[in-house]
């Protein structure tokens, strides 16, 4: 019998505990609790919410389907500000190719050519991300515009799109089902996937990635080809459903992604998170936009209110705490007070 | 077996536990403030209602033999693009919402800052609440057919206003109220036609945003009738801005010192801002800016004056307060029954020009 | 018997500096290799090479008589290399089972097996015989427990070679003693080990050979049996090491500078204590048992639940309610973390020094360069930070180094108390007597200094009184006639103390 070390405490065994530190462990707890608070309320204030369900949904698929992608770019630690741009220019390209079965693949395409670009500047030249993707992000709605003249461009077949637009089978229309298809797909890739699982290494610590063989590089490409392929995806719902492509399209995506995902608990600086925490993000979000639509306030005072959710969010998480404590107790008046012996 | 049991790890443990427990007390504040939020949003409703009804009462109690209470109340969601953000909005939903109170009309009032697809996704939220009817401001004039179709399903009527949708979509509303904007662009063309007076003079032109339909309407209106009917009039340039001064200013700046100041005689922008920032342009450059044929359209806050002083030589009026007191009245004929589905009603605004001789006329009084 | 891996004539220089000049190691099964040297030696550049994570500017690795590709990671840990590094290398937010199979989790068609990786994990845990939940993530364990399971992924992928950069810099003795005797176990089997510490004795305990190396030239190969600690740091060094002059100090302590009273925080239980000036107070005991807590929450850099501080200096007395009152008071702090703490690395050495020194160094806001020159430069040197370039940015020195960079950051600013946080951890021997000496130098100028180290013959040697602390209350207090190894031990480990 060899000698051992008991360093740590054992593992929990016993139905509670074991759920305990199963929770724990997981990322997602505000954005649970922040989502069961929006429903209650509105349980009482906006029960039309519920009723009218489909459109509920139809929104945080709206919402959400971009943030998805971007997770798996956060996940390593890196941003992706060319999402909203990549969807305006995907967009368009569905729009001025007439015949869809080649204007489909052509935009998805471009979003993976958009991703390849940004990972190459970003793992191989060594840029920031924030840098390349703000580039890309100026470049592709440059190229929104050029392609689509700077007008609005209808796509040829009307009917296509408007027949989009309506449910496959139940509430359930196509963007909803892609939108749970994309979900499902990224949800096992970084989970069972472990190529995807290590999205957490290389943003978790990074050297560690690299040290322990991990192809780091690949992963980065893999990450914006996800992004980029999945913006192009949501370009494609957006123009077909308008039966419009705009150069300008997807102007509040940006920012309503990064909400999403920062509310569902993922970590900016990578390497914690969940795609489920950006689903829970995406839907408290979604629902939120409804209620407060519904009961028309002011546009003004609802991005108020969203932002002072993300500010929140992100104050609340653990790691940022000790940093924030520390610095509110240096900035109150000081208490440093001189008594005299 | 030797087995050692140092209490390593414990306090990290420990401290772990601790910022658990801290995290979840600051989510109170959270919970708090989306709760709030929400009731926030079940007040504002509530809001909206009681001051219908309190015009109800006030109406109905106090002078119930001059002024007739309205006999039903209607729910309509007003999608618009814009709102209190804006000086034309905000201008526009004073009037709106007063005159649809007197009518009986709630509105409850959404803004899409020009994103279609967002206008989309309210357009969908409006027709699954089932209101009396719906009014649109189509952020994009081109992109409205998918909101219409779903409002026609749910045999929800639709009133445009502002941006009148394209002669395809048009069935599918029961009419339009707003300013004629190819008719603004026409007006404005025939105000510098009138001030260069058989001169031959080239000019530049400053048109609104890329995309946006009041900019490509304008844009035609100006052309089509200077191509027309004053050859002597040449468009040297003309480029897109986005409706600011700033952006103009940059714009026309660019367009000058690409053409030569001396090659031009006036400047063109599709809105009385623009206008403000191209003057500004012209003077950076020492220029005085009475010397040169300048005409705008709004005849707004910024550009009234510009009239006065000399600076521009006319522009053309868009009321807000016409638009905003207008569209209840049409969608008070559309919801009782008096415009059916098939009539369809438009309702342009007139486009009325503003010159040295009038721009002091109470009837031109700038609004926005 | 043939070397199972074998380094050639392997250089790498960093700009103009070599950190490794023309060294030749090898290891034949079995074997344990001792590679020691002073901080910057060149140890961990040389190890980092041999794991195909730096690129050598020349020289192979060999590895059972096949050349592995340079600066490929994957190929070296594929030909049986097998690094634990000096940092720790862990995803923080990644499970125990994962991150012992980084890089290298069982698949099928791309996807994870996780059962199977669950078992390959669990096997090389109970290898090194450490019990740990495998489902855990890694940022809730102790910083011992990471230092295993890193072990344990090395071990995990079946290495010919293990090489561990100063595993034990974080461990508790009776740790460190359990680590050294499964090495032994593991060479016993036929795994051959490298093994880098500056703790001479263990090397002693453990290494069949040690190699030592000095500014990144070998100086010698030597076999263990044959040579004398002695001998093995006069090589290391290459001058006589100072013998402690004065151990006794002649001062003795003047008024109470800190006062705490009834501190009581996370892993801290109603502790006070006081510091008079010019005196030295040791925190002994066992990592984890609360010191590291006690010390952030005396001097505000964590927040107190209750307890009063106060700092009294030139006859004022000041609360100390945040990090930022007690910096303004004349309190200097050397954290555990340097890394993460203490140092900004992408700034010069310079900068640092001078960081919390900025208003002595400059007149009406601007700062003066030649005289923050000269004060870094003297205090970079009387530290012993090897090569003493204070332009260079503090992230390229090595870990000992970067200790030392912290340590003179708060020596020139002659603070009225100063907090050490294990101020010698990764420093060699040589650097470690000077910061011993400097730290004495500071208490019989009138500085207080608090003390917190697992290093007992340090403790011994530097201070007055040591309070030993366990599960964050004090568990006994020795003067420095009292102290020994043994009481200090059995009172941190929570035994009774015989009075022999
Ligand atoms: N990335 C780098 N850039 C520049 N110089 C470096 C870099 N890494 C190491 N060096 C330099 O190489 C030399 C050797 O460093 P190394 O880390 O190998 O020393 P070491 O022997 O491991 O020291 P310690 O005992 O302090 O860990 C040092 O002078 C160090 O400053
Ligand atoms: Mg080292």
């Amino acid at each position: 019998m060899t000698e051992t070390i008991q360093l740590g405490g054992a593992k929990e065994t016993g139905f509670f505990p074991r759920l305990r530190t199963i929770i724990g462990r997981r990322t997602e707890g505000r954005g649970v609790i922040l989502l069961l608070v929006i429903l209650a309320v509105l349980a009482f204030t906006q029960p039309l919410v519920f009723t009218a369900l489909p459109v509920t949904i139809g929104r945080i698929a709206l919402i959400g389907i971009v943030a998805l992608g971007l997770t798996a770019v956060i996940l390593m630690g890196e941003l992706d500000l060319s999402v909203a741009s990549t969807l305006a220019a995907s967009g368009v390209v569905v729009a001025i190719i007439p015949d869809l079965r080649i204007a489909i693949p052509a935009a998805l395409l471009m979003g993976i050519v958009v991703g390849i670009i940004n990972a190459f500047f970003i793992a191989i030249v060594g840029i920031a991300s924030f840098i390349a993707s703000l580039g890309m992000l100026f470049a592709l709605s440059g190229l929104a515009f050029v392609l689509s003249n700077e007008v609005p461009v209808s796509i040829a077949n009307q009917d296509a799109g408007l027949a989009f637009g309506q449910p496959l089978f139940g509430p359930v229309t196509p963007r909803i089902l892609l939108f749970f298809l994309v979900f499902i797909a990224i949800q096992l890739f970084v989970t069972k996937v472990k190529a995807g699982r290590e999205f957490f290494a290389v943003g978790g610590n990074r050297q560690a990635a690299y040290d322990s063989g991990i192809p780091v590089k690949r992963r980065i490409f893999t990450g914006f080809i996800i992004s980029g392929f999945v913006s192009a995806l949501a370009g494609v719902i957006y123009t077909l459903e308008l039966t419009v492509a705009t150069p300008t399209a997807g102007s509040t995506v940006l920012l309503a992604s990064f909400a999403a995902a920062i509310i569902g608990g993922n970590y900016l600086k990578g390497g914690r998170g969940s795609i489920i925490g950006t689903l829970i993000g995406a839907s408290s979000l979604g629902v939120l936009q409804v209620a407060l639509f519904l009961s028309g306030v002011q546009v003004p005072v609802q991005n108020t209110l969203i932002g002072a959710i993300l500010l929140i969010a992100v104050i609340t998480d653990p790691s940022s705490l000790r940093a924030i404590s520390a610095r509110v107790r240096a900035t109150l008046p000081d208490r440093t007070k001189v008594e005299a012996q | 077996m030797p087995s050692l049991t140092p209490p390593s790890g414990g306090t990290q443990r420990e401290r772990k536990r601790g910022k658990m427990r801290k995290s979840r007390l600051i989510l109170a504040p959270a919970a708090m403030l989306a709760a709030s939020a929400l009731i926030l949003s079940g007040c504002a409703a509530e809001e909206t209602t009681e001051t219908t009804e309190s015009a109800e009462t006030e109406s109905s109690s106090d002078d119930t033999t001059t002024e007739e209470a309205p006999a039903e109340t209607f729910e309509v969601y007003a999608l618009f693009p814009q709102g209190n953000d804006q000086a034309y909005g905000s201008t526009l939903i004073e009037p709106l919402q007063a005159n649809g109170a007197e009518l009986g009309i709630n509105f409850t009032l959404s803004n899409s800052g020009y994103d279609a697809t967002k206008q989309l996704a309210e357009c969908e939220i409006a027709v699954a609440a089932q209101p009396d009817g719906i009014m649109l401001w189509p952020a994009v004039g081109s992109a409205v057919r998918p909101c219409l179709v779903a409002a026609d399903n749910a045999g929800i009527p639709v009133w445009v206003i502002n941006t009148d949708v394209g002669p395809a979509d048009a069935p599918l509303t029961y009419g339009y109220s707003g300013p004629d904007t190819y008719g603004q662009g026409v007006a404005s063309a025939e105000l510098m036609c009138e001030a260069v007076d058989g001169e031959e003079v080239g000019i530049i032109q400053v048109n609104g945003a890329a995309g946006n339909g009041t900019a490509i309407d304008r844009d035609n209106g100006f052309t089509d009738h200077v191509e027309a009917n004053c050859p002597n009039v040449t468009i040297l340039a003309e480029q897109n801005a986005d409706w600011t001064p700033a952006g103009a200013k940059q714009v026309a700046a660019d367009m000058i010192s690409a053409e030569g100041i001396e090659n031009i005689g006036g400047i063109y922008a599709a809105d009385d801002s623009m206008v403000d920032g191209a003057v500004q342009a012209l003077e950076d450059l020492g220029e005085d800016a009475s010397d040169y044929f300048i005409t705008g359209i709004g005849n707004t806050k910024l550009g009234n004056p510009l009239v006065k002083e000399g600076k521009m030589y006319g522009t053309v009026f868009q009321s807000s307060v016409w638009e905003g007191e207008n569209a209840p009245e049409y969608m008070h004929r559309v919801l009782t029954g008096e415009i059916a589905k098939g009539d369809r009603v438009t309702a342009y605004m007139p486009s009325v020009k503003v010159t040295a001789e009038n721009a002091d006329d109470p009837e031109v009084a700038p609004e926005w | 018997m043939a070397a199972v891996v074998e380094a050639k004539n392997i250089t790498k220089a960093f700009g103009g500096v070599k950190a490794v000049d023309d060294v030749s190691v090898s290891v034949e099964a079995g074997e344990i290799l001792a590679v020691v040297g002073e901080n910057g030696a060149g140890k961990s550049t040389l190890m980092r090479i041999l794991a195909g994570i730096e690129t050598q500017d020349s020289g192979q690795v060999i590895v059972s008589g096949e050349v592995i590709p340079k600066s490929d990671a994957k190929a070296s840990i594929d030909a049986g290399i097998s690094l634990v590094h000096q940092e720790l290398s862990l995803v923080p937010e990644m499970t125990v089972a994962e991150n012992i199979l980084l890089g290298s989790a069982p698949t099928t068609v791309g996807i994870t097996r996780t059962r199977q990786m669950k078992q390959i994990a669990q096997a090389a845990l109970e290898e090194i015989g450490v019990s740990v939940d495998l489902d855990e993530r890694i940022s809730k364990l102790s910083v011992a427990l990471r230092q295993f399971v890193e072990i344990a992924r090395a071990v995990a992928r079946k290495p010919k070679v293990l090489i561990l950069d100063e595993p034990t810099a974080s461990l508790t003795p009776a740790e460190t003693d359990y680590l050294l005797s499964m090495l032994q176990r593991l060479a016993d089997r036929g795994m051959s080990i490298v093994y880098i510490s500056h703790r001479i004795p263990e090397v002693f305990r453990l290494c069949d050979t040690v190699t030592i190396l000095r500014d990144g030239k070998q100086i010698s190969v030597l076999d263990v049996a044959k040579t004398t600690p002695q001998q093995v740091i006069d090589q290391m060094v290459g001058r006589e090491l100072k013998k402690d002059l004065e151990s006794k100090r002649s001062s003795s302590p003047g008024h109470v500078v800190l006062k705490a009273v009834g501190i009581r925080a996370e892993g801290v239980n109603d502790i006070s204590l006081e510091v008079r000036a010019g005196e030295i107070i040791g925190l002994g005991g066992l990592v984890g048992a609360g010191r590291t807590e006690l010390v952030r929450a005396i001097i505000g850099a964590d927040p107190r639940k209750l307890g009063k501080v106060t700092l009294t200096v030139n006859g004022k007395t000041k609360v100390i309610s945040s990090f930022e009152s007690a910096v303004k008071a004349g309190v200097g702090y050397v954290p555990e973390e340097r890394r993460t703490d203490g140092l900004a690395l992408t700034m010069t050495v310079a900068e640092n020094i001078t960081l919390p020194n900025r208003k002595e160094l400059s007149a009406s806001g601007f700062q003066l360069a030649r005289k923050i020159r000269t004060f870094a430069d003297d205090l970079s040197k009387r530290v012993g930070l090897r090569p003493p370039e204070i332009d260079r940015e503090a992230g390229q020195y090595s870990g000992g180094n970067q200790q030392k960079i912290v340590i003179a950051k708060w020596l020139g600013r002659r603070p009225a108390l100063i907090v050490l946080d294990e101020p010698t951890r990764g420093v060699d021997v040589g650097a470690k007597a000077e910061i011993h000496r400097l730290v004495k130098e500071l208490a019989d100028n009138g500085t207080a200094v608090l003390v917190v180290s697992s290093d007992l013959p340090e403790l011994l040697e530097l201070a007055d009184t040591i309070h030993v602390v366990r599960d964050g209350t004090i568990t006994g207090t020795l003067s420095q006639e009292e102290a020994d190894e043994k009481r200090v031990m059995s009172l941190a480990a929570g035994e009774q103390v015989e009075n022999a």
